[in-house]
């Protein structure tokens, strides 16, 4: 054997539907230096059982599909270096707080379905602009810094599987979806602040939060929902001790004044 | 009532109840007030019921005391009962319990202060 | 919304265990573990304590009685934990209060790798320092109290 492989044990707790029970299945892998969880899954399903259901698709990071619970905390499958885990039995479960589907493939559909209850899109007042564009909306790049972080998020549900509120309370909207009103909220381009507050302002929505930061934990995109949180509560207390005014969204940007130096041919005509 | 205005006000009687509970405890030590033992003596305890200062203080750590518990026992239960019938049911028992426990605690500010045989 | 009977959430939720979550999370989530603990604790020790104390308003014949039942070693160590929950649950409140509306948690900013989140972060962890600090302190001076009592110090 050489130096950098060893010999780990996979046990997977799996979802049988059919049954409507779980059952464990162990594998023994040789892991070579380098492999990830997915490349183990991989490997189990080629050669060892044809039988293994998981989700997978980019396996770089990007899709938010390989999310699993491993070694007892979500984590990406893909993301996950297995001798990095420093264990030589490896457990992996389904994400938790989901709804199963088999094995290790869990259903997203209430997940997706609380994202778009808080209406994820810009809202505004200018319904011609918003519908028929002439130009862009202007942003100063401080302007974006403000929700850049938080619209890097991936749908991938560790946060959603971290959360102690999730764990009990299936209506909670979750971190994920209270994350993303607050990504909104905090784009200069977006008129509907109170009506998201008003959307968020419920037990089952900005208040079960209790700040415990496990979603911020398990993050694998440093997207950081406690912190949109706790800012969205901010805005939410504001709202209730009527010291928030409706946002006036900035316009679009002004025509350039700049003028074609004279020698520069024009661009040829758009053919797509 | 607005959720926002009941975490308001868990949070502003938990500010009340910070500074309150500070003044509470501090006659229980040798640095502010009698101490334990003798903070607790019948007489040193009956001459605070008198004082309509302690009183108001009393009054207002109860009343703080009982809303921020009251309202976090309901915000646990919420989290773990999700049915609103049976949420409904939980904040009507819990409101009942709330008041009885008000009243009861409040009742010893007032009342029995004149009933002493040793006082002198 | 999707049919709620299709859902075998139960199989797969984590339930009050998840509260807890393996021991795998972060520092904060025990805070948050502990301060509901010490939460309910105080609840059911403040009820008592209305009991206990209401029996002042029957005459100085109960309070003595009371008294007596209340003012043994085992009713003392017991009111040492509920001034060490008290004094937890109350400095870790205010720390949640200073974060949860934003004032101190910091701003978002471009996430570089490795990632930082903002509770790992200087300030929020400076908060814990300084509340385990201040409450160490508090404690301290429960416990000389409690020391007189029981006639350890004098």
């Amino acid at each position: 054997m050489k130096k950098d492989s060893k010999i780990i044990t996979f046990k997977i707790k799996r979802w049988d539907p059919g049954k409507g029970d779980w059952r464990i299945s162990t594998y023994t892998v040789t892991i070579r230096k380098g492999m990830t969880i997915l490349d183990a899954l991989v490997h189990i399903k080629e050669t060892i059982d044809h039988t293994l259901s998981y989700r997978a698709s980019c396996r770089m990071g990007i899709c938010g599909s390989c999310g699993m619970t491993i070694n007892g905390k979500p984590r990406l499958a893909c993301e996950t270096q297995i001798l990095e885990l420093k264990s030589n039995t490896i457990s992996i479960e389904p994400l938790k707080n989901f709804d199963l589907i088999k094995d290790l493939a869990t259903d997203f559909s209430l997940f997706f379905e609380k994202q778009t209850k808080i209406r994820p899109y810009l809202i505004r007042s200018d319904e011609d602009e918003y519908w028929n564009p002439s130009r862009e909306y202007k942003q100063t790049p401080t302007e974006r810094l403000l929700y850049e972080q938080f619209s890097n998020c991936i749908t991938c549900g560790l946060c959603y599987a971290a959360c102690p509120t999730n764990a009990t309370n299936i209506n909670y909207l979750g971190p994920q979806a209270l994350m993303n009103t607050y990504r909104f909220i905090a784009d200069s381009r977006d008129e509907g602040t109170l009506e998201r507050i008003e959307l968020v302002d419920a037990v089952d929505g900005i208040w079960g939060c209790h700040l415990s930061g496990a979603c911020s934990d398990v993050c694998p995109k440093g997207v950081d929902p406690a912190l949109a949180i706790q800012l969205l509560r901010g805005l939410v207390a504001a709202k209730a001790l009527r010291r928030i005014k409706h946002k006036k969204a900035t316009g679009v940007v002004p025509p350039s004044e700049a003028k074609r130096r004279k020698g520069i041919p024009e661009p040829p005509p758009f053919n797509v | 009532m607005k959720e926002s205005t009941i975490r308001l006000i868990q949070y502003f009687t938990a500010l009340l109840i910070f500074i309150l509970i500070g003044f509470h405890l501090g006659i229980f030590t040798q640095f502010l007030g009698p101490g334990y033992s003798a903070g607790l003596d019948y007489l040193s305890v009956l001459e605070r019921m008198k004082n309509a200062f302690y009183d108001t203080i009393y009054l207002i750590l109860l009343f703080s005391l009982l809303t921020h518990g009251f309202i976090g026992i309901r915000n646990i239960m919420f989290e773990i009962f999700l049915t609103s019938s049976i949420r409904r049911i939980i904040t009507l028992a819990l409101i009942i319990v709330y008041i009885f426990f008000l009243l009861y605690g409040a009742l010893p500010i007032f009342y029995g202060v004149e009933e002493c045989i040793t006082c002198v | 919304m999707a049919d709620r009977k299709r859902y075998r959430f139960k199989d797969n939720l984590w339930g009050i265990w998840g509260w807890y979550g393996n021991l795998k999370f972060n520092l904060e989530r025990y805070l948050y573990l502990i301060h509901r603990l010490t939460g309910v604790g105080l609840v059911l020790f403040l009820l008592l304590h209305i009991i206990v104390t209401s029996s002042r308003m029957y005459g100085e014949a109960a309070w003595i009685e009371t008294e007596s039942i209340i003012q043994n070693p085992l009713y003392d160590l017991g009111m040492l934990l509920v001034i060490g929950a008290l004094i937890f649950h109350g400095l870790n409140g205010i720390r949640l209060i200073l974060l949860e509306y934003g004032l101190l948690i910091g701003k978002p900013t471009q996430p570089i790798y490795p990632y930082k989140p903002t509770l790992k972060r200087r300030t929020p962890r400076l908060l814990i320092i300084l509340m385990m600090l201040i409450g160490t302190v508090f404690f301290l001076i429960a416990l000389y109290e409690f020391l007189l009592v029981w006639g350890v110090l004098s």
